[in-house]
């Protein structure tokens, strides 16, 4: 019984000690820092479900991020919408956008699809640019909704605001490792190991992977959301393919098909270049690197490492 | 002549020499993917450290040419590094190699950052001015470089089809196992058109440079390019990304000059699309993309 | 680029401290936070420089000369600067520090327009008096909101700057010029103002746009040729003039010559072919040119600029941006009589006229956007004249 709660209960207490981060009274930018971190986490931990569970990977991630940013903020500036009121558009676009995202995986596979979903995610920035009369073109879209509160939070505060994007978190993460934990989980990570033996099997693969990948772009377009209210103003150049390898390399560095894995990667991501005072440019060279060693050395993540050592010191105490 | 026809040849031509440059990026994207199967998506930023070299080789010199000949061998070098450095642990499973290329381009694109700072740096190439024939101005150094792309690409033709080594890649390229057992040293082969395929993107980086300005981020431009001609040709296709270079050249010359730009990013990836759901595997068909 | 910036902050320091021999000031002594958000690093590191380079040497010298008096007070200004990487989040972050943890009221950058616009909404709710040179501040209309009567363009009014470039044109002798831009919202906001004075004057404009990444320019070139123009006139990216120059040069294209916003004499004397080009060449600057110094007040100012040590490239003229308006900003609060009435404070700051380097400086009211003097800068074999075109300012 334990064993079964047990990892709600870790989602739940990492979730408890994140909302009790405020009360260290840290500097504004810490905060600003923290706050941006957990809504890349919640990005990337849609990436890493879709590609740890179901094996498929897309560098159009950036851009259904972006569509869920540009529904809350077209929301707010044409629509009178607010930040609850968005919600529905923003993860309802998202969701349709990484559905259709998907449907050339039934046709395509392997890197062709990965080329292909960078190419859509092209077409999509370009779509961003030219249709100025909604998006504002290159310059993007301001947004500044009024005072708003959510349960008593000012959306606009700082600590606030980190609270509300914390709770988001913990509530996605819960929703994915129940997933994750189902008996569709196991189906996905079947079709992921074998493809023909799942449909031999008589499981519908394509409709599987499509609701994969819905589910993957409702997660990405709420963090999308969370990120247009934190920043307040976006801009086509924000969600680029550059950012897909970026939420790439978060979930690479914590561990593909571990839950909690963007956590740790988009932390290490946020905060290590501000302790080392690293300039922009040195800890792009410091993650390429990273990332290369990564994917060589240590594809299963920072977080397989702890479990590879112990089966080594098992392995090696056996044959002591 | 008649003069919308003089206006027509002269966007045409315009496109041709801008298609060379994409052509020649396009065939070593082809001849590494033909060979290992890996989508070596780092091009774009081989083709930037190609046009930063040679810039400043001429700066300490003051020969422009001389840039040509040191980007090369250079970029060869490079070439040869991550292959063996990184990408020959990766053929097994070439989506990891995909991935280790997307690393590479945030520290090539870094490293040129730091070296040559990220503001845009001009260069004055010796060859100036243009030719006229029949009304339509020929740039010379556009002219010179189409001459350079047509003879490279030549070479690779022959090398490919009438030379033993020739026949041992293509021999590769088909069928990896039955090569090796006929005794072709296929981890040679594979090595040698990585050397080979960056070696092409030095070419294409010093024509970048003659075109007048170049920055460290410049690489996306042709990195997207580049696929999609290799895409459009085949993969794997020599020929084809010839053809596919100089026509979406062209397309883009001839749509700069009627129509306006707006849109032009959007057809070229949106043709990517459209031929990758039409044929999944590119146009001149190629290999089963491989499991994720 | 941490490194870089802390040389940067040692090289002002150093240029500075020799010779400094401040009196100070008798009785009551404070100190005034000037908040910097800029791009020190990342991809607009090029934008951002000038500008944060120019405002610590603004405040040395205030500071050198014993400070400011508000009241019976002596102020010193205290720069607090933040690097945005050229990021949003950094923005945000950065302005989180400046406005919440600093509790900063006076605040400049960033510059490029996209980081800018999100900044103000920062500011706007904080009534933090905001300074900016973003060109997309005029073209959003945030000048004209009466919502917005802290935030101050530190760029010309964008029909004074097509004025300025209307001129430059009309030095060619052009009647039938094309407009090279890229294809964005900058041009935009810019292209109207040019369009009407262009109508005024009697010039026959084509407009050409071409994609912000543009490397090849031999199409666009080719198809202001097929439009038949007598030149071009460039607005931006300036990076791209010297390539479309030299395109139009060897093309054909441009008989009467070749006229750019900030595009620089270097464009046409160097940067395009090496050599200078061979035809008639224009350069419309909003600012004075610090190579070319119409006065000896830009003069000595650009030999300051020079002895800080620090190269500020292709971009020298942004500095323009900020560094009077640091000055002009002590003597506001000098003359409000106050330091953190921010509202008291913008009133006469707007509405001041201040006799700077870049000569008489006072705000336009529609909307509130500097005005000060701007320069021709011509190059006709090889021989370069700077012209400059006084402010309105009284």
């Amino acid at each position: 019984m334990l064993s079964r709660i047990a990892p709600y209960l870790g989602v739940i207490a990492l979730g408890g000690f994140a909302l009790l981060l405020p009360q260290a009274q840290l500097s504004g930018q810490v905060m600003s820092l923290a706050t941006g971190a957990v809504i890349y986490s919640i990005a990337a931990a849609g990436l890493g479900f879709l590609w740890g569970q179901s094996g498929q990977l897309t560098l159009a991630h950036s851009s259904v991020f972006g569509i869920g940013a540009y529904a809350a903020a077209v929301g707010a500036k044409h629509f009178g919408l607010d930040f609850v009121t968005a919600f529905p558009w923003s993860i309802g676009l998202s969701l349709v956008a990484g559905a259709l995202i998907a449907l050339p995986s039934l046709r395509t596979s392997g890197h062709y699809f990965v080329i292909l979903t960078f190419a859509v995610g092209e077409v999509i920035t370009v779509i961003e640019m030219r249709l100025e009369s909604i998006t504002g073109g290159v310059n993007g879209i301001t947004a500044l909704p009024g005072a708003q509160t959510l349960f008593g939070l000012r959306i606009g505060g700082r600590t606030d605001y980190y609270l509300v994007v914390v709770g988001f978190a913990v509530v996605v993460f819960l929703i994915l490792l129940a997933l994750i934990r189902s008996r569709w989980g196991i189906l996905l990570r079947g079709m992921r190991e074998n493809e023909d033996l799942s449909r031999s099997l008589g499981v519908n693969v394509a409709l599987h992977r499509l609701i994969a990948f819905a589910l993957a772009g409702a997660v990405a377009g709420l963090a999308g959301h969370l990120y247009m209210y934190f920043v307040k103003s976006i801009a086509p150049e924000s969600f680029t393919s550059h950012l897909s390898i970026i939420f790439l390399l978060v979930v690479l560095l914590g561990g593909k098909t571990f839950l909690l894995g963007p956590i740790i990667g988009s932390v290490v991501y946020v905060f290590v270049p501000e302790f080392l005072g690293l300039s922009p440019v040195r800890s792009q060279i410091a993650f390429g690197v990273i990332l290369v060693i990564m994917i060589l050395l240590a594809p299963g993540g920072l977080m397989s490492l702890p479990g590879r050592a112990m089966a080594r010191l098992r392995a090696r105490k056996k044959t002591a | 002549m008649n003069e919308q026809v003089t206006v027509f040849l002269q966007h045409a031509f315009n496109g041709i020499s801008m298609g060379a440059v994409y052509a020649l990026i396009a065939a070593g994207i082809t001849l590494v993917y033909g060979l290992s199967r890996i989508i070596h998506f780092a091009v774009g930023e081989l083709v930037m450290l190609g046009a930063f070299i040679a810039l400043s080789v001429w700066n300490w010199s003051g020969e422009f040419w001389l840039g040509l000949a040191v980007a090369v061998p250079a970029l060869a070098l490079i070439g040869l590094v991550t292959e063996r450095a990184v990408f020959r642990f990766t053929l097994r499973e070439p989506l990891t190699g995909f991935i280790v290329s997307l690393g590479l381009i945030l520290i090539l694109q870094g490293t040129a950052v730091e070296i040559w700072s990220p503001n845009p740096q001009y260069s004055q190439p010796p060859l100036e001015g243009s030719w006229d024939v029949a009304g339509v101005l020929l740039r010379k150094q556009a002219v010179v470089n189409f001459a350079i792309v047509v003879a490279v690409l030549a070479l690779c033709y022959l090398v490919l089809m009438k030379t033993t080594f020739g026949k041992s890649l293509r021999a590769v390229s088909d069928d990896p196992g039955a090569a090796a057992l006929m005794g072709i040293p296929v981890r040679t082969i594979i090595m040698t058109t990585f050397v080979i395929g960056s070696a092409l993107a030095g070419i294409a980086g010093w024509m970048v440079l003659t075109l007048g300005l170049i920055t460290p981020f410049v690489g996306a431009i042709y990195v997207l390019r580049g696929f999609a001609v290799a895409l459009i040709g085949g993969l794997g296709n020599i020929q084809g990304a010839a053809l596919a270079g100089i026509g979406l050249g062209v397309a883009e010359s001839l749509a700069a000059g009627y129509v306006g730009p707006g849109w032009t990013d959007a057809y070229v990836f949106g043709a990517v699309v459209l031929i990758l759901l039409w044929r999944p595997t590119g146009l001149a068909g190629g290999s089963e993309g491989a499991k994720l | 680029m941490k490194t870089n910036q802390i040389i940067l902050h040692a090289a002002v320091a150093a240029a500075l401290a020799a010779g400094s021999t401040a009196v100070w000031a008798q009785g009551k002594k404070g100190v005034v936070k000037i908040g910097i958000n800029e791009t020190l690093s990342g991809k607009f590191v090029a934008v951002g420089t000038p500008p944060s380079v120019a405002i610590r040497l603004a405040i040395h010298e205030i500071n050198d000369k014993g400070g400011f008096k508000v009241g019976d007070t002596t102020y010193t200004l205290q720069p607090v600067e933040v690097d945005n990487r050229s990021e949003g989040p950094g923005v945000v972050a950065g302005m989180t520090k400046l406005i919440e943890d600093e509790k900063i009221k006076i605040i400049f950058g960033p510059t490029v327009s996209v980081l800018a616009n999100q900044a103000q909404e920062m500011t706007v709710p904080a009534k933090v008096i905001h300074l900016s040179a973003a060109g997309s501040w005029q073209s959003l209309g945030y000048l004209n909101d009466p919502k917005k009567p802290l935030l101050f363009g530190t760029q010309n009014p964008l029909n004074a700057l097509a004025r300025t470039e209307i001129a430059a044109v009309k030095e060619l002798g052009a009647k039938k010029v094309a407009y090279f831009s890229a294809d964005d919202d900058t041009t935009k906001g810019n292209m109207g103002p040019f369009l009407a004075e262009a109508k005024a004057a009697g010039i026959e404009v084509t407009t050409i746009l071409f994609p912000y990444a543009t490397a090849d320019f031999s199409s666009f070139v080719s198809r202001a040729k097929a439009a038949k123009v007598d030149s071009i006139h460039f607005l931006h990216p300036q990076n791209s003039a010297p390539n479309v120059l030299r395109a139009a040069v060897e093309l054909q294209a441009i008989p009467k010559g070749f006229s750019g916003r900030q595009t620089g004499a270097a464009a046409a004397l160097k940067l395009a072919m090496g050599k200078p080009v061979p035809v008639p060449y224009v350069s419309a600057q909003s600012t004075p040119d610090l190579d070319y110094p119409s006065t000896p007040k830009v003069k000595a100012y650009a030999e300051r600029l020079r002895n800080t040590g620090i190269d500020l490239g292709y971009n020298v003229t942004f500095s323009f941006f900020t560094y009077d308006f640091v000055h002009m900003m002590a003597a506001a609060m000098t003359k409000a009589g106050t330091v953190d009435d921010t509202a008291k404070i913008a009133a006469v700051f707007g509405s001041m006229t201040y006799d700077g380097v870049a000569g008489k400086i006072c705000f336009a009211t529609n909307p509130r956007a500097s005005q000060y003097d701007g320069t021709l800068v011509s190059v006709r074999n090889g021989k370069v004249s700077a012209k400059p075109v006084p402010s309105p300012c009284k």
